[in-house]
Order: structure tokens, then C-alpha cells, then sequence
């Protein structure tokens, strides 16, 4: 998996794509955790289509001590919102990078 | 591999949506619902759906009403061919869409999407309105622009004597005659598309 740098002691490594497509996981290095960021995009479409809870439900169930982070460039809808409250995937629709390093935090520090 | 599409509805009475989605489609909503990817993942419900439609190879589920989208979610049974879900998604539009029309519910606002792992494939219909404003801004650089440079230059170039007025002259002729062509290829383009593009029923992807 590549390595792709370290913040505040974190490593950050590039997923393969065989590993259900996670775009980036953060991993730390004395616990082990690990925190999987998702980045999704619908396009002109606006939102996401609610199926993209099947993918993010299966990388939750893949590894169950592994949290999810949605990041979402396009906007998300009430049914996928509550799904993903379900499934304890917080998302961020169009954040700034210290919103997702805040998210990041607090999910490792949880 | 899936995909969705969505018409905003002038006015959404649930009741008289899943109404005509059981007058025209039977509304097969529970054995739809146990066939479609959903099912595995535990975490959609059947509730979260009001009507349902299966035949052998694909599948369409209605999500419950949320705004004034009317969302329909399609699936497949070979999750590898994209042109096969593509002609799914555009005959489940088509035969909706008619079934709004013959209910007379109105509609607007088509939009389609295909969820592939990270690459998202957008529908939209191309309507006459589109194809024409389409051709109006390909052509933009040529009916305008050009015109408008060539005036210009031909100006400025008298103005410092770089060329005469005569051989300014001429190239601005060669600037109106190609303008000319421009609007001509113009208006060939517009009989074309009034008389042959129709308002099809019929998502065009792309990525």
C-alpha cells in the first residue's frame, strides 16, 4: 500500500483498488486503527444516487473495526444521509481539507 | 454497477403515484425488492420503497417520496454491461414517464445517473431546446468573435498603415463572406434540428 505521508504522526496511505476502492486510508501507527475516506462525486446529476450506500455498506461489513468517512462533492439526500447514520459513516458534502482533518481526528480519537 | 434516475413532479401525491405505478406495472414491490442488490446489504428496507418492478434480466424500485423527485433506482442481472443497463434505464424513463403523462402528472427536470465505482456517468435528455443552444455555442466563436476580430483588425491596420484601405477592404470582404457562411451553416443546422431532433424520451450518458 502506498504511503503517501504522515500527519501529526498519522500515516496516510494510498488504498489499492482491489480493496473495494477506498480512495485514502489513515492509519496510526500504535493502535493500529484504521479510518477509510471515501470520496464521492455524482457529476451534473447534483447528488449522490442513494445506491452509494451498497459499496460503503460492504466496506463496513468488510471490516468492522475499520471506520468509514464519506466526503461527497455533491450533495446528499435525506434517505442516504439517515442510512449512513445507521451504519456510523459520518459524510462531508464539499469540505475544506482541516473539516476532514478535524473528522479524521476525531474519528481516531474516539 | 447501477443506476437512478429522477423527473421533479409539479405536484407529488404519493397515494396517486403508487396508485398508477400498481395500474401499470402490477407493482411487484416485495419479490423486486428480494431480488435487487438491496436485499444483501440489510440496510435498505422495503419500506424505504413504494412501488416495484421485476421481469427476468433487470428491476426498477421506486424510493418513497423525499421533496418533489420522483426517484427511481434500476439494477440489472449482468452487472458488466453498461450499454445493457444504459437501454434498461432509458426504457423503465420512457415507460414511466408515459405512465405520468397518461395520469396526467406533470413532470420536469429528467436526470439520470449510472453509479460506477469511482467514475459517475450523467444522464440528461436532449431536448430541441438543447440542441439548439448547443449549436449556438459551437458556432459562438464563428458568428461572433471572428466578425467582431476581423472588423478590428482590418480598422487598426488602416489606422497604423500597415495596409492600405484597399487591401483592407478586401480582407474585410473575406470576413463578411465567411461570416455569411457561418450564419448560413447556422440556419441549415437549426431547419435540421427543428425538423429531425424530436423530444425523445431518451437519456444521453456521459462521463
Amino acid at each position: 500500500m502506498e504511503q503517501l505521508g504522515k500527519l501529526h504522526g498519522v500515516e496516510i496511505r494510498k488504498a489499492p483498488v482491489a480493496d473495494y476502492g477506498v480512495d485514502l486510508l489513515v492509519v496510526e501507527p500504535n493502535s493500529g486503527k484504521r479510518i477509510a475516506i471515501e470520496c464521492k462525486s455524482a457529476g451534473d446529476y447534483g447528488e449522490l444516487p442513494i445506491s452509494t450506500i451498497l459499496p460503503i455498506a460492504r466496506l463496513v461489513k468488510n471490516d468492522p473495526n475499520q471506520q468509514v468517512i464519506l466526503v461527497s462533492f455533491s450533495s446528499v439526500s435525506d434517505l442516504l444521509s439517515t442510512k449512513l447514520k445507521e451504519l456510523n459513516v459520518p459524510s462531508l458534502t464539499k469540505p475544506t481539507v482541516k473539516q476532514v482533518v478535524d473528522q479524521v481526528q476525531l474519528a481516531l480519537s474516539a | 454497477m447501477e443506476g437512478e434516475f429522477k423527473v421533479q413532479l409539479k405536484t407529488y401525491d404519493s397515494e396517486t403515484v403508487v396508485k398508477a405505478f400498481t395500474e401499470y406495472f402490477s407493482n411487484n414491490l416485495t419479490t423486486t425488492f428480494a431480488k435487487s442488490a438491496y436485499q444483501y446489504t440489510g440496510i435498505m428496507k422495503q419500506s424505504d420503497f413504494c412501488a416495484g418492478y421485476h421481469t427476468r434480466d433487470s428491476l426498477f424500485l421506486v424510493y418513497n417520496r423525499e421533496g418533489t423527485f420522483l426517484k427511481v433506482y434500476v439494477e440489472t442481472l449482468n452487472q458488466q454491461d453498461l450499454n445493457n443497463l444504459k437501454n434498461t434505464l432509458n426504457e423503465y424513463f420512457k415507460n414511466i414517464t408515459e405512465m405520468l403523462d397518461r395520469k396526467r402528472i406533470k413532470w420536469s427536470k429528467p436526470q439520470a445517473t449510472i453509479r460506477l465505482e469511482n467514475c459517475p456517468l450523467t444522464g440528461f435528455v436532449k431536448t430541441k431546446k438543447l440542441y439548439l443552444k448547443g449549436i449556438i455555442e459551437d458556432q459562438r466563436e464563428k458568428l461572433f468573435i471572428v466578425p467582431i476580430g476581423s472588423v478590428l483588425a482590418s480598422f487598426l491596420a488602416i489606422h497604423w498603415n500597415i495596409l492600405d484601405k484597399d487591401e483592407a477592404s478586401k480582407d474585410l470582404k473575406k470576413a463578411v463572406i465567411s461570416t455569411l457562411e457561418a450564419y448560413i451553416g447556422l440556419l441549415i443546422l437549426l431547419l435540421i434540428g427543428l425538423i429531425f431532433v424530436g423530444n425523445k424520451r431518451e437519456f444521453t450518458f456521459k462521463i
